[in-house]
């Protein structure tokens, strides 16, 4: 058994990287690194443990270093990894070219009060009004001209699945909202859409930055009224229900 | 003209001779053949479940009734479908006959590329996709009346080769493609101003380069189906009868080798040459690698621009001692240099005019009060570019400095290189630093489209990055770790042989 140490060590070495390698969701460069420095370690210092070990260990090294009848493959290795290490130097000090991260904030914190068409706006006292008991019974007809609303505006960004992939959707950038996504307006309450919606792009507070949104600001296009309905729609339609505070 | 009489005949009768046992056999050799189906048969409640649907999520577009008159019918280029007249661009039915139930549901399945037409396959169940099927049938009586009898089913796919695409060349000038898809393929022919669909409404021919946008998909055998089958409703017509099917096949294949997918990118990385080029067809562009970004119609600000004609524009740019010169390539139809009363084509580049902090770029359309942008605007009818200072849309200062402008419009497309200087002394001027991502955003304006001032096609911020020329201390480590490791080896065994020596005496 002792003939095969280096072979055996080799193979060892092998199957725990492999393993790791296999593990879903795939462990972080760093963490690999450790473990696999841990498994070198150790195995080094199972070998060296028993002399005779170390020594059959050694041996096919020393062979292939040193004996003359090895000459064309000892070469072979020798001219190989001075070249390798060549390469890692080469690839670690390379300067690299990426794009800068774009980080944001997706939903910042809302003002308690914006300016909404020259007034005042109490974002955090106002709830949408269309769901109010009274309005109820013209819920059907606010939705349609919710729907109506979104599609002479907002579908050509946010589609017609309201998935975000509009025909338009491609050119910008950060992508437009997917609202059948549970992490968009699901998390958010309606008076925050309506805020969104209102203010836009440019209506994003400075802790937000950096900003590129290219939500055009519908205060100027659209009435309270229209937003709320668009608002009502776009829950209703992706099938989500906004947040509430109870 | 005369040729393709019976074609036309056949278009307008709905009539294509039925295929005899003889003629099978000859079209299966020549790799597709005619084969019977049995069109499916609805119940009243499929219908109405798909009519259902069809509200819910159809009429948007195709209208309450399905005659294509929609909401967003008059903001979507080309016009959502009228349903009542059982007439389809895809089918594999012969020229002139409605579409089988199967195309119709791989049409709502994928969608049309190109068009506001999205895939509806992953969102709704295939049973649903089958009634929305259902319900379209029903809307128009040829489908009772005229069902189809048999489609066209491709038996053997050909291989492409250069022969072949040669051939297919041949074919795509004899059989006067170029007289609306163009010389090049890019949808420019002579005929292509005066094209209109049977509802009388404008359409353009398809620009063979851009693969992406191919409304049947863009395999060889989408192709080949296309052009067999022809497009009903569109000028396009069928050509099973007039061309012999190898030469269909050649032409497939010359038509698959003109298009290219598009390679969206967020960054266009420039290289350092010796000198910059003046033409935008030398070599040096042409081996430059491109850049392709999505444009969308400016939808922000009124006036709002919702068909914008550009969808693409591909970006290069190189660099020397001195200029950076940037390549702008976009397809247009229709040369427009402002002399007919329509406004000229143009394209404009925006850079922030001082260097972004923390990454907080000017607001993407020209730029905001704080942060302005430096605008380079060329347009065919002075065929010159200007620089200017934006702080918003519309305030606006010009620079008196013109930017350097080379190129123009040739065979369908436009090539415009822009050069300036890399540093200037006007703190105003963006300042190209290599290794730095300088912001970059691109408007375009197609003037025979009506496009002008904000009604334009517009992008969001992208990058431009000057690559540095790698370092000589690059180099030097690296071949020093060489040496080094080196050393210690023959050092190492030096030392191996002594002990080993040893050992034997």
């Amino acid at each position: 058994m002792h003939k095969y140490s280096l072979l055996l060590a080799i193979l060892v070495w092998f199957c725990i990287w492999g393993a790791l390698k296999w593990v879903n969701p795939p462990i972080p460069g760093s963490v690999m690194t450790l473990f696999m420095s841990i498994a070198t370690v150790s195995i080094l210092v199972f070998i060296m443990a028993d002399e005779n070990r170390y020594n059959s260990f050694l041996a096919p090294i020393l062979k292939l270093l040193t004996e003359d009848q090895l000459f064309v493959p000892r070469v072979f290795l020798l001219t190989l990894f001075p070249l390798f290490m060549g390469w890692v130097t080469y690839e670690r000090i390379r300067p690299r070219f990426d794009p800068p991260y774009e980080g944001r904030t997706i939903h910042p914190e809302a003002p308690s009060t914006f300016r909404f068409q020259g007034k005042s706006f109490d974002v955090l006292n106002t709830t949408n009004p269309l769901r109010d008991p009274a309005e109820l019974t013209n819920f059907k007809d606010n939705l349609r001209e919710g729907k109506s609303i979104y599609f002479l505006n907002c579908a050509f960004c946010h589609g017609d699945l309201l998935d975000g992939n509009g025909h338009f959707s491609a050119a910008f950038n950060p992508l437009p909202a997917n609202f059948r996504d549970i992490g968009t307006i699901s998390q958010l309450e309606e008076t925050y859409v309506f805020w969104r919606t209102a203010t836009g792009g440019p209506g994003l507070p400075m802790g937000a930055t950096p900003w590129n949104s290219s939500m055009p600001v519908w205060q100027d296009f659209l009435s309270e009224k229209e937003i709320w309905q668009v608002v009502l729609y776009i829950y209703d339609a992706s099938g989500s229900t906004p947040r509430t505070w109870e | 003209m005369m040729r393709y009489a019976p074609v036309f005949m056949a278009m307008i009768f709905g009539l294509l001779p039925p295929a005899s046992n003889a003629a099978h056999e000859e079209l299966k050799e020549m790799g597709y053949d005619l084969v019977p189906v049995e069109p499916k048969t609805w119940s009243k409640e499929d219908i109405k479940a798909g009519e259902a649907l069809s509200l819910k999520y159809c009429e948007q577009c195709h209208g309450l009734t399905g005659d294509g008159n929609g909401t967003m019918a008059d903001r979507v280029f080309p016009r959502p479908r009228d349903l009542t007249w059982g007439i389809y661009k895809i089918r594999h039915t012969p020229s002139g006959e409605v579409p089988s139930d199967e195309d119709l549901f791989d049409i709502i399945a994928r969608g049309m590329p190109g068009t506001s037409m999205p895939a509806w396959k992953p969102f709704l169940k295939d049973a649903e996709i089958w009634q929305l099927v259902g319900y379209v049938t029903s809307l128009a009586e040829y489908f009772e009346e005229y069902p189809p009898d048999e489609v066209f089913v491709i038996t053997a796919k050909t291989e492409s080769t250069p022969e072949r695409i040669a051939r297919g060349a041949a074919v795509y000038k004899e059989t006067d493609c170029r007289k609306c898809h163009g010389d090049g393929g890019r949808g420019n022919g002579p005929s292509a101003r005066e094209l209109e669909d049977d509802w009388e409404n404008k359409i353009l021919a398809t620009n063979l380069t851009q693969a992406w946008l191919f409304r049947g998909g863009n395999r060889v055998e989408d192709i080949f189906r296309t052009m067999a089958t022809g497009m009903d409703g569109t000028p396009m017509p069928s050509f099973a009868d007039s061309l012999k099917a190898d030469d269909l096949w050649d032409l497939a294949h010359y038509i698959k080798s003109l298009g290219r997918e598009r390679a969206l990118d967020v960054v266009i990385r420039a290289v350092k040459v010796n000198v910059l080029p003046e033409d935008p067809y030398s070599d040096l562009w042409e081996q430059a690698s491109g850049s392709d970004f999505a444009l969308a119609g400016q939808i922000i600000v009124e006036p709002r621009w919702f068909m914008p004609s550009n969808n693409n524009i591909t970006v290069k740019a190189l660099f020397d001692g001195d200029e950076v010169g940037i390549l702008f390539i976009w397809d247009d139809k229709f040369e427009d240099t402002g002399e007919d009363g329509s406004p000229p084509d143009a394209v404009a580049v925006q850079f922030p005019s001082k260097p972004t902090e923390g990454n907080v770029k000017p607001y993407f359309l020209r730029g905001d009060r704080i942060r302005p942008v430096d605008y380079w605007q060329w347009n065919n009818r002075d065929k010159k570019a200007t620089a200017a200072l934006y702080r918003g849309l519309n305030e606006v200062s010009q620079k008196i400095l013109d930017i350097h402008s080379y190129g123009g419009y040739k065979n369908g497309q436009y090539r415009v290189v822009l050069r300036r200087s890399l540093t200037t002394s006007d703190d105003t001027d963006v300042q190209f630093l290599t290794g730095v991502f300088i912001p970059v955003a691109f408007h375009l304006w197609d003037g025979s489209n009506g496009e002008e001032g904000l009604k334009m096609a517009v992008s969001a911020w992208y990058y431009l990055l000057l690559t540095p020329e790698p370092l000589m201390s690059l180099w030097i480590w690296s071949v020093l770790m060489v040496l080094l490791t080196a050393c210690i080896e023959v050092w190492g065994i030096g030392r191996l042989k002594q002990a080993k020596m040893k050992k034997t005496i």
